[in-house]
Formats: structure tokens, sequence, C-alpha cells
């Protein structure tokens, strides 16, 4: 079978921006951060969504995820087991009563571990039109 | 938030008279639990939900039970009763055919005759080295003889100890199948030692411990991975002698005083174990040790252990498969008589802690008392018992495009993950799991649980016949697999709950013969009529799936593994196998995603007469759905499309869709090979049925969850409601 596409006919990587680095920081980190913080559970613009799959990849040893404290009013973040039968490792200080604060301080702490931008935990919610096109 | 009690009952399907044991487990510390017996209506307790709604019913258990807390001893192995051949100080020679999956796991018995708690008997094992050992006890003193030679993991190795008395010499035997020859180690034995017969049975694949004070017993130092042709013999046998039992090539009697020689490759749909020395030592798997696996003799050119069973010597053993956690009994019901068909559970308090333990109740035999069934999925249900996803899966976040909640059930199970894997997961060895089993507690089918699928998300279809004041008797997918068609007989219309995903022949069989009646099937869910499974007449409350290679994201099984063992069939999806979903009920699955569904518009088919019944009270230019506790919306999650390509009957109608309403995280997942026109979407689908019957389908797992939204009036409720009240009418179609 042929392919559907010819590499000659394609586009390098570099000229459609896939470059060398491995982690680039995009261009709108904190649009897109205005964006997700105004509607984590999206749907999400393009650029946020490609953000998002990156900040969500990896193993899911370590990951970070929401411990129930009180059922549907309370949860620790935690870092997932690093080994199946070995415990979740609490995020000290990291307790919260809203789900979406929960989404917007891990954004914050991938944003620090990926690009080491630090964002401020008061980034105004809101549309951003740059970001959301 | 740490679970103070849990539990499971000892048949999930009862009818009056009938006698459930509970089994339950307190955390320590705790001096008592109370119980009694519920009616359960709806569960999910999360704002904007029907909450939890229980009756109370009084059969004479409910009262306070001392709490005790129960371990969970996982771990397959093979046991057979001990016997004058099987003394240990009767054995001479150990061997069997391996393919260590962690060798490096630390003490692994491969065949015993061991109790290590009593210091006395034989073993061939893998060392805390990872080597090949011999151990031998007297009762006071334990000596360990190894090759020094760690064993290879994923590698067919031959393996063998014997102890010539006489000489005073161990030797041991570890070689590659397809490597060079091995070599022999040799170790003196020291004078006048000898082995002292512990008086346990012989186990395959651990050693034997009891532990009285749990009324336990069976296997510990369970060994991971396959296990061909294991033989025990009254004599020193040479190299040449038990390369002959390996291979089968020599006859048995060319090793002189074989005592057994185990063929894992015969009945392999039971847990027998067949010696086939003319001494007869048969054995029993426990806690399903995995079979019709490839054997070391694999040779690519059978993919059906039926047509090859010596291909298939070998049965892959695990310490974390469990069949029956085997506890005791806490208190035990018998089914009152005229008790109303329906959900129930055992409500356990511990701790200020409240838990379930569900069961099901048929009417009596021979005597419904609804014309409506709720065909009770507890194939799916067991499918997804105990899911790990959540927190073992990379792709979990991902999916669900939100950070995991990890519930007080989900920390159950990262704390005991000897509790055993669902179909989604993967055993420690990394085997994808083949078998899933009732006879232990299962964390998510639990009415609070804030997993909205399966059996919370079916609580929503039973609050709302209660509601609507619809009377409906219930059946289990094991009932309904074991009986046939004729557990529907006196039944005019059944529902299925919002994700029946796994069937069996039988139950799908019985469903086809129900329609060809003049039956109705109404299919209140999606991704359902997926997976094919096998359930064993002679072993409740299991079963088995093999996914083949036809999954996007789950383990696929190695190539010649695709046949279940417990029938036979070929294993995967049912669309591959010739009984598209389309076929029976006008969809099939194609596209899944977790933030937002959506909802429904009307299609020009919903205009038709045939279809007027469906639509009263609905208005032409109105959503249908556009809430719910699953995405805000009543098309979403896992959804279904109509296909006259991929089997729809053509004179199906296609009466509303979703299309073109999903979000980019909906991701393709059908396999449209014939269709020039896949796309997105849920499909609401009607068709007529042979002999008056009638099929009305949702395509949509969250469709049950937007049911109770203001209060049950809503448009989904009353779609739902005009198709129940007209498919119980005796008119035909």
């Amino acid at each position: 079978m042929y392919s559907s596409f010819l590499p000659s006919q394609m586009p390098t990587p570099d000229e459609v921006g896939l470059g060398s680095t491995f982690s680039p920081l995009p261009k709108d980190l904190t649009a897109l951060a205005r964006r997700f913080r105004s509607m984590p559970w999206g749907p999400h613009p393009a650029a946020l969504q490609a953000l998002l799959q990156q900040m969500r990849s990896g193993r899911v040893q370590g990951k970070y995820a929401l411990q129930v404290v009180v059922p549907y009013r309370e949860w620790q973040l935690v870092r997932l087991p690093l080994e199946r039968g070995m415990p979740m490792e609490p995020v000290e200080g990291a307790r919260f009563t809203s789900l979406a604060e929960a989404e917007w301080a891990v954004f914050r702490l991938r944003a620090r571990e990926l690009f080491g931008q630090d964002l401020p935990a008061d980034l105004a919610a809101g549309e951003d039109e740059e970001a959301a096109t | 938030m740490k679970k103070r009690i849990v539990g499971y009952c000892d048949r999930q399907s009862s009818r009056p008279g009938d006698k459930v044991g509970f089994m339950v487990s307190c955390a320590a510390g705790e001096a008592e639990f109370s119980a009694d017996i519920v009616r359960v209506i709806s569960g999910d307790p999360q704002p904007g939900a029907p909450g939890l709604k229980v009756e109370p019913v009084k059969t004479g258990i409910e009262g306070s039970y001392p709490a005790v807390e129960r371990r969970i001893r996982s771990g397959s192995y093979v046991r057979v009763e001990r016997g004058d051949r099987l003394a240990a100080d009767r054995i001479a020679t150990i061997q069997a055919t391996i393919w260590p999956t962690l060798p490096r796991r630390g003490e692994q018995a491969i065949v015993s005759i061991h109790a290590p708690s009593r210091r006395s008997g034989i073993a061939l094992r893998i060392n805390a080295r990872g080597c090949l050992s011999l151990l031998v006890a007297d009762g006071a003193t334990v000596h360990e003889f190894d090759t020094g030679k760690p064993l290879e993991t994923r590698v067919w190795q031959f393996v063998a100890a014997s102890i010539d008395r006489r000489a005073g010499k161990v030797s041991l035997w570890q070689q590659r199948l397809d490597g060079p020859a091995g070599r022999t180690v040799e170790h003196d034995l020291p004078a006048g030692f000898d082995v002292a017969d512990p008086g346990v049975p012989l186990l395959i694949g651990g050693a034997f411990e009891t532990f009285p004070q749990e009324s336990w017993e069976g296997a510990v130092q369970c060994f991971n991975g396959r296990i061909e042709r294991p033989a025990v013999a009254g004599r020193p046998l040479s190299l040449a002698q038990m390369q002959g039992l390996r291979s089968a090539v020599a006859p048995l009697d060319a090793a002189p005083d074989l005592h057994a020689l185990w063929d894992f490759g015969l009945d392999i749909p039971t847990d027998r174990v067949v010696d086939i020395s003319p001494n007869g030592l048969d054995g029993e798997a426990v806690n399903l040790p995995v079979r019709a696996v490839r054997g070391s003799g694999w040779s690519g050119r059978h993919f059906d252990w039926r047509q090859a069973p010596g291909e298939y010597a070998a049965m892959h053993f695990l310490e974390d498969s469990l069949y029956d956690c085997g506890w005791p009994p806490s208190f035990e019901l018998t089914v009152p008589a005229g008790l109303r068909s329906g959900f129930y559970a055992a409500r356990i308090r511990c701790g200020g802690e409240e838990d379930f333990i569900p069961f099901f109740v048929r009417p009596a035999a021979g005597a419904p008392t609804s014309k409506l069934l709720f065909l009770v999925p507890t194939a799916s249900y067991l499918a997804y018992t105990n899911w790990r996803l959540p927190f073992e899966n990379p792709a979990s976040e991902f999916l669900m495009s939100a950070l995991p909640v990890i519930g007080p059930e989900d920390e159950f199970l990262i704390d005991h993950p000897e509790i055993g894997p669902s179909l989604y997961d993967t055993h420690l060895d990394g085997l994808s799991a083949h078998y899933s089993s009732q006879l232990r507690p299962n964390l998510n089918m639990r009415p609070t649980h804030g997993w909205l699928e399966q059996y919370p998300a079916d609580l929503y279809i039973t609050n709302f016949l209660e509601e609507q004041g619809l009377d409906f008797d219930v059946m289990t997918d094991e009932d309904l697999d074991r009986e046939g068609v004729s557990a529907l007989d006196g039944y005019r219309c059944v529902l299925t709950g919002s994700h029946p995903e796994y069937y069996s022949t039988g139950m799908l069989d019985a469903l086809d013969a129900f329609l060809g009646k003049g039956g109705r099937l109404a299919y209140l869910g999606g991704n359902g009529f997926v997976w094919r499974v096998a359930f064993r007449h002679d072993k409740p409350g299991v079963i088995e799936m093999r996914r083949a290679e036809s999954s996007s994201s789950i383990g696929a099984n190695a190539p010649g593994e695709y046949h279940l063992g417990f029938s036979g069939e070929l294993g995967g999806q049912w669309k591959r196998l010739g009984r598209p979903p389309q076929a029976l009920c006008g969809v099939g699955f194609i596209a899944q995603g977790f933030d937002y569904s959506a909802s429904y518009g009307r299609l020009p088919d919903s205009f038709d007469p045939r279809a007027a019944f469906i639509f009263e009270g609905i208005g032409a230019d109105e959503r249908i759905g556009n809430f719910g506790m699953l995405g805000n919306g009543a098309g979403g999650v896992e959804v279904d499309c109509y296909s006259v390509a991929e089997g729809t009957p053509p004179h199906a109608l296609r009466l509303a869709t979703t299309a073109g309403a999903h979000t980019a995280t909906y991701v393709y997942e059908g396999t449209y090979l014939n269709d020039p026109e896949p796309e997105v979407r849920a499909d609401l689908v009607f068709l007529e049925a042979g002999a008056g019957g009638a099929v009305f389908s949702v395509g949509s797992m969250a469709w049950a969850t937007s049911l109770a939204y203001n209060g049950g009036d809503n448009n989904v409720a009353r779609v739902t409601e005009n198709v129940v009240r007209r498919f119980l009418d005796e008119r035909p179609f």
C-alpha cells in the first residue's frame, strides 16, 4: 500500500516548529494558563489541549492525583505509588476544597517542572483571544 | 480516607428460600460491626444526584457481629492430596520445565512437599537469590542447595534436582531449552541427614501453609510464571531419563519409580490436573492458574489448544491470582419468601463507616412477578471489579481530562494489591488478567461509589423504575448464561444496564431467541455486547476473557492464546466473531470521551409513524438530554452508532443523534471498516424484531444518569418511559 503522503512533499519538522528541545516553552504560556484557569475541564483550544497532552504524559508512577479527604468536599494532592504495593505520597500543604483549584495548582506545578516558569497563584482567570484561537 | 469495613457474599443471585453467606472484614481495633438487609433504589450521593435511597427489609439477620480483620491470601497453585507416594522422604527426583516471570522477586516454590513453618519436607524452588535450589529439611534443620546461577526471565528452562541418599549427593540441573547443554551442580548431603515428611499436600507453584486462627490453608511462596510437565520420582533419575519425561518422547516406564507426572494440557476447562503416570495422583488447580497457555513446545502451527493440547501443557501461575478469599461467613441470610425481586444489599457499619454488599433477588422459580425484567450486567461488573486504571494506567488523566480522584475504595486497592486485578489490569508480572471472580470484595460495586459507571450508574435505572411505578424483576448475566432463553419465559421486555459490555455466547443466544419469539429489548446503555466472555457452569462467580488481538489500549493476548480455556471458543470482540452488536440492537461502539456529553437532535425517522409512540410529548425541535450526571448530557462517555454496513438491519429507524455535538476529546475507537461515513456520535435506534418483537437502543453510557434530572421530569425519562410502557404492551410490532 502506498503512503497517503509523500515525505518529499511535506515540510520538515523544523519548518513546522517541531523543534529540537524536548519541552519547548509555549509562546503564550500565561495566556494558556489564564484560559485553563477559567475552564479547567475544557473544551480547550488546540494550543492548550496540546500543552495539557504534554503535561499529562509520562509514567504513571509518581503522577499527581487527588486523594479524597471528605467525599465531594475536600481533597489532598498526592503522588501516585512508585510501584504496586507502595503508598501514595502526599504533597505537603496542598489540600483543596475545590477541584478547579486543585487542577490549577497542578497546572502551576507542571509549568515549573517542565519549563521552569513560576505562574502567579492568583493569575486572573479569563478568556484570552489569542490562546483561544 | 481508610476504609474500616469491606465484604463480599458467596452468591450474587438468589431466590426466596436460598441462603446467602456474607463475609466481612473490619479494620484492626474495631470490636463489632452491625448489619441489616436493604432494598437498594438509588445511590449516587453527589450534589445534584438522587442520593442514597435504601429501604430496610426485616430478615432476622439485623444486629451486631464481632469485628474480625481478615487477610486476603492470593496466589494460584495446584494441590495434590498427600499419599504414600507423595511422602517427602520417598521423593528422590523433582523436575519441571519453567518460564519464570519474576525470578528475582524472592522465594518461590516450583514443586514442594513442604510447610515452611514446620521446617520439614522437600521443595524445588527459586531461592532468595533467584537461583534454582533444592530445599530439604528434617524437622529441625533446613538445608538449601542451589545452582549458584540466577534463573533467566521469560525463558524456558529445564530444572531438576535429585537426592542420592546412598551416595550422599544432591544434584541440580538448570538448562535453557534453546541453549547449550547446561551444567550439573553437585553438593554433598550432610552425613546422616534425611528429609522428614511434613505430612502436607504436594503443591505445584507454592509451599503449603496453614493459618488456623484464620481458618485458612493454602499456598505461600507462590510462583510467578509458567510450569510444564512437573514430575516426581522415587529414585534419582539420570539426565537422559528426566529429559525423556520432559519432552514426552520416551515412554513413562523408562523413568524408574516415577510417582507422578502432571500434564496440564489435559482437562483444561476444569480445575482437574491430571497425573499421567499409572498412579493417578490427580491434583486440583486452586485460585485459577491460567490454563490454555503456550507451553515450551508450542509450534506456531496451532492457535486453538483443542487441536494440540500437548503444546498447551503449561499453566501460568501468579502470586496475585484469586478465585475465593475463603473467609468464614460473618452471617448468613435466608432470602425471605415473598421478598420482591430486585437490587438488595447487606448494609454493614463499622467505626463510623457505612458500606454495602450488593446482591440480587429473583422471583421464585417459574413465577415471574412482572413482565419487565432488568438483566443485571454482572459479567460487566465482574470485568471492572477492582479496576486499577485510575492509579496504574498512564493514560488515566488523558482519558478523563482531569486529575484522578482516589477515594477510599481506590486507597484500599492501593493498599491491598493481593485482592487481584480487574480485566483491565495486569498481574504483578505483567500478564493481562484473564479471569475475574466475585468471591472477593468488589470495591467499585457499591451504591455510593464516586465512579459513575456500571453498578452505581445502573442504580439510576432502578431509581427511574421505582419513581415511575414500573414493577420489575431482576436476573443476572450468569443466570441467563446458565439457563438460556427459558430463563426469559414470562417476560415481555428486557432492560439492559448502562454498559453491558461483556457477553457470553449463551447470553447472546438467549437474547436472540427471546427477540425471535416476540420479546422486546431496551438497550439503555453504550458500548454494549462487545467482548466475548465465558462462565463455568461447574465453578460459579467467575468469568474468563481473552481480548485476542483486538484491543485499542488494553493488553492483547500472546499469539496462540486467543482461545478461552473455559470453553475453547475464540475470544475477542463479537464484531470480529461474526456477531456484531449492530445486528442485535441496531447500534455498535464507535467512540469514547470523558469530558462533556452531548444531547440528541431528532432525525426524520423519528417522525415515522412506527416510532410515534417513542416521541409522545416530545417537541419536534426539542434537544433530548442536554443534562445529566455524566458530562451534563445524555449522549456520551462511550457511544454507539447506527451502521447498516456494520450490521444494523436496514429496516431500523435512526431516530436521533448526537452527531456534531461532541468535544474533540471524543476519540474514534470503532473500526468501521465497511462504513463509508463513520462519525463520532450516539444514535437512538428502533427496530422491529421477529414475531412481534422490537428493540430500542440509546447507544450511550450517559443516558441512564440523565433519567433523574429535574426530579425525573425530563425528556430522557419521558422517552424511556414511552418505550418501556409500549414494550410491555402485548400488541405485536
